[in-house]
């Protein structure tokens, strides 16, 4: 990293450093991320993703939450909102009791805050940088209404290290919406990093709708740490931004611990979008599944990198992935990793992965029953996009996604191919 | 002056170093008559083997850029393989070490070597060669080997030693090796290059279909072929031949570090069928010992219409760490890829395949079948690529892993790079350890325990045995069933 650049980093922490805590903390995962520099594709993690647009932009720390967001549609449940990386107004009061900010230096939150997120590069410049994000914490048995967290974005240039911490405490039982955003024209960066921890027989259903401007990098990472019992049901819709890049890592840490890890991408125009999922069973009789669908059209690139490991001792572990693609124009592009690294033997494993075309077939039938081409297509495509939906449509998020998804799958003009 | 020092020369100023070195060389002349060859690598020892085969300029040249090539690569550490830092300067280059240590009969080989073979039924002075006891009036395959050669010289089949074809067929060397595996492809083809001793060299000519297989087998200066083998076949536009590669016996062999590369090459309309059946020492049940196999293994369909296809079942060497690929260059050319990959006690395995398509309208098969038993670790890693030239192209993938044991790993690693909307790729893994049920029922059949683990084996891996050439694949099954000697139970 060379000195201009550090420097602006540096500048970013002073520029904060008057309203955030923890200053030493933050110094010394600065120092580190310095240290280290942005990822690059010669890690094999980022083999497929070159950061160096984010290398060389002018990043600067966000200088004004922004008041008015725009209307995200009928959300259900309680709504928080985040405009630049800090709480805003959202028509009433803040929700302060959902800030984290607010919430840190809580006797619960202490003993959980930080302790997944890991040291890599990117971890380690949003410990420098976070100034807000979600707080939920949902006490023992208890059924929170269902959240909705909005992060938008309308600074250029800033760089958003947006900090979330979930903890739903034993029999608990929660429904999180997080929905990415920002202004379609102007370049900025969101770096969110959400650690979720499930207690004993916790539920959690996590909707994650990345829709980030078309001029934004996205670098997004979710850690869960699962207790027994407990059950994590995430849908990640990636369909914005011009480079994105999520992880999401889970430890199924407890016997009977689930979770379902479910995804749809539509990289068109000259999107980017790379998503990785890394499933740890360390404990017997856990389950986990993977449904994830991806459309490719334009110059847009798509990404699913998933890997399962079955620690030894975790017999009975049971996990599947299915990954299919859709390759729809002559410079789009797709690449699947799907991995399974497996030391037990009494396990149930697979995995499936594809990449093709709309069946012209189908496309064919559809025709002969007087639909026009344009239409047939468009409904195929649906038809492909609902396969990944699976627990959503039962839990009454479905009707609020419709209208992003509808739109996203009128790929962007002039990059369907005929 | 000592190799350091030469080497610091050599940074410094290429030309002295080339002096020094030369002059070093004459140095070493009274070695070779000596037959001691330092336990050494540097530029006078490719200079030396280069010399001592008597091979041409270009032939030393290409080494010796290798060598230097090799000298800027680190040793790749991404594999899931594990082992203690290999002493590439503890390593005879050129002498065999086999000499030294040669039994003089059979009482004196390992008796649990012995035991393998007459369960394979191996006939006793082919178990001698095996063994490498010292056969003075080698047997039979002298005959046979000579009365092949006549057949194929006829048809215009080149099937001799790679020193031999450096003789006698410069140009056709010249013009092939390195096509496929250029000596900067990675650590251990590089060093392969620098360094290599020996190897088979076929070419069939246009429209000759090869009428047997062909093996190292029966070649009579196979036996010592040595540690870095370097195989280069080349079928001409219309040609066919089918190679096989090992032998289904276990190997007594001193040598640690084995890095062989294998070039493939097939014009318009060629056919390469490539079997391999490798049965190197496994090392003991504790994991001492063993051989280390990192294999580079390549096919380059450059013809349309061109047919590759590898079938290999590995089951012995400590290490094994290969990835046979094929190059999809021609249109409407196919690529194959059949492994079966067992691991028991402290085995590892680090196995697959790359299919680039680069050509329209080609096709690519790959079935993988890992067993892990032990402590045995087996991992598929492979690579399917189409380029946007590769209209239509085509790909099937299938690996499945069968887990015998609650220590063994196995790992699936596939990487899929589409890049044409034209293409149509699948892949499919199952990892699963054998049934209860489908034991409890062979058992209640009447099998013993033993023969039920054989017969669900042999199912398991039926799709790759059925590529072998026959007598190879009856073999194959046998060499199963005693590598999981007390797998299970």
């Amino acid at each position: 990293m060379n000195l201009e650049t550090a420097t602006r980093y540096r500048q970013a922490l002073d520029y904060i450093s008057s309203a955030v805590g923890h200053v030493d903390a933050r110094q010394r995962a600065l120092e580190r991320f310095l240290a280290s520099g942005l990822p690059t594709p010669r890690l094999e993690d980022w083999k497929y993703t070159a950061l160096d647009a984010l290398e060389r932009s002018p990043w600067h720390a966000p200088e004004h939450a922004r008041d008015a967001l725009p209307d995200s549609g009928d959300t259900p449940g309680t709504r928080v909102a985040f405009g630049n990386g800090r709480l805003v107004h959202t028509g009433g009061q803040p929700q302060r009791e959902h800030s984290l900010a607010a919430h840190v230096d809580d006797a619960r939150a202490r003993q959980v805050f930080d302790s997944l997120a890991g040291d890599a590069a990117l971890t380690q410049i949003n410990r420098a940088l976070w100034q807000d994000g979600l707080w939920l914490h949902v006490p023992a048995g208890q059924v929170a209404p269902p959240v909705f967290a909005v992060h938008y974005a309308s600074e250029a240039d800033a760089m958003l290290h947006t900090r979330n911490l979930v903890v739903l405490e034993a029999g608990a039982q929660a429904v999180l919406v997080e929905h990415y955003r920002g202004v379609p024209d102007r370049a900025y960066w969101q770096n969110p990093v959400t650690e979720i921890v499930l207690g004993e027989g916790a539920h959690l259903d996590h909707l994650t709708l990345t829709e980030e401007g078309a001029a934004a990098s996205h670098t997004g990472l979710a850690v869960v740490r699962q207790a027994r019992h407990s059950r994590y049901s995430a849908l990640s819709v990636n369909i914005g931004g011009r480079l994105v890049r999520h992880e999401t890592r889970v430890n199924l840490d407890g016997p009977h611990a689930e979770c379902r890890l479910d995804g749809l991408f539509i990289a068109d125009t000259r999107r980017h979008i790379d998503q990785h999922l890394h499933v740890e069973h360390a404990a017997p009789r856990t389950t986990s599944r993977q449904t994830w669908r991806g459309i490719a059209a334009g110059r847009g690139r798509g990404i699913f990198d998933a890997r399962v490991v079955v620690h030894a001792g975790a017999q009975q572990a049971d996990a599947q992935q299915s990954s299919r693609n859709l390759l729809l124009s002559p410079h789009a592009e797709i690449d699947v990793k799907p991995q399974l690294e497996i030391h037990a033997d009494d396990v149930k494993c697979g995995h499936g992965a594809t990449v093709g075309q709309l069946d012209e077939a189908q496309v064919f039938y559809l025709r002969s029953r007087g639909i026009d081409a344009v239409t047939a297509r468009a409904l195929l495509l649906r038809a492909f996009a609902e396969e990944a939906l699976g627990w959503l449509k039962n839990s009454g998020l479905a009707g609020w996604l419709e209208p992003h998804l509808a739109a996203a799958l009128r790929l962007q003009e002039g990059e369907r191919t005929a | 002056m000592n190799h350091a020092e030469v080497s610091r020369a050599d940074e410094r100023n290429p030309e002295l170093a080339s002096r020094v070195a030369d002059e070093y060389r004459w140095g070493f002349v009274t070695d070779i008559e000596q037959e001691t060859v330092p336990r050494e690598l540097n530029e006078d020892i490719v200079r030396l083997i280069s010399a001592r085969k008597n091979e041409p300029e270009f032939m030393l040249e290409w080494r010796l850029r290798a060598y230097r090539h090799w000298l800027t690569m680190r040793e790749p550490t991404w594999s899931s393989v594990h082992h203690p830092p290999i002493d590439y300067q503890a390593i005879h280059y050129y002498a065999a070490p086999k000499t030294r240590t040669q039994p003089k009969d059979l009482s004196e080989v390992d008796p649990e070597l012995l035991r393998t073979y007459e369960k394979l039924g191996i006939p006793l002075q082919e178990r001698e060669a095996l063994a490498g006891v010292a056969v003075d009036a080698v047997f039979d395959s002298v005959s046979v080997a000579t009365t092949f050669k006549d057949k194929l010289e006829r048809l215009g089949i080149i099937f001799c030693s790679f020193s031999e074809a450096v003789q006698k067929h410069p140009e056709l060397v010249r013009a092939y090796l390195g096509s496929v595996v250029p000596y900067t492809d990675n650590y251990f083809a590089t060093l392969n290059s620098a360094v290599f001793s020996d190897g088979s060299f076929v070419y069939v000519p246009k429209g000759v279909r090869c009428p047997m297989e062909l093996s190292t087998y029966f070649r009579i200066n196979a036996r010592n072929s040595g540690q870095f083998e370097r195989t280069l076949i080349v079928a001409d536009e219309g040609a066919y031949v089918s190679y096989l590669e090992g032998c289904t016996a276990p190997m007594r062999d001193e040598n640690q570090l084995h890095a062989a590369v294998v070039e493939l090459v097939a014009l318009a309309d060629a056919r390469i069928k490539y079997s391999t059946v490798q049965n190197w020492y496994p090392g003991d049940r504790e994991g001492r010992g063993g051989i280390y196999n990192f294999v580079t293994k390549r096919g380059d369909c450059r013809g349309d219409r061109a047919h590759i296809s590898w079938t290999q079942v590995e089951t012995g060497s400590a290490i094994t760490w290969k990835y046979p690929s094929c190059i999809l260059t021609g249109n409407d050319s196919v690529g194959e890829f059949y492994s079966v990959a067992l691991t028991n006690h402290h085995q590892q395995a680090d196995t697959g395949t790359k299919m680039i398509h680069i050509g329209r309208n080609t096709r690519s098969t790959i079935v993988s079948k890992g067993i892990s038993a032990g402590s045995g670790s087996n991992a598929y890693r492979g690579l399917v690529k189409v380029l946007p030239s590769a209209a239509n192209a085509r790909n099937h993938t299938q690996c499945d892993s069968l887990l015998m044991s609650d220590h063994c790993a196995a790992h699936t690693f596939p990487y899929i790079e589409v890049k044409n909307a034209s293409a149509t790729v699948e892949h499919e893994a199952t990892t699963s350890k054998i049934g209860d049920d489908q034991l409890f029922y062979l058992r209640s059949r009447g099998l013993s325990e033993e023969d039920a683990v054989n017969l669900i084996v042999n199912g398991f891996c039926k799709e790759v045995f059925r590529e072998l050439p026959m007598e190879f694949a009856v073999e194959a099954q046998k060499l199963l069933a005693v590598s999981l000697e007390g797998a299970i139970g």
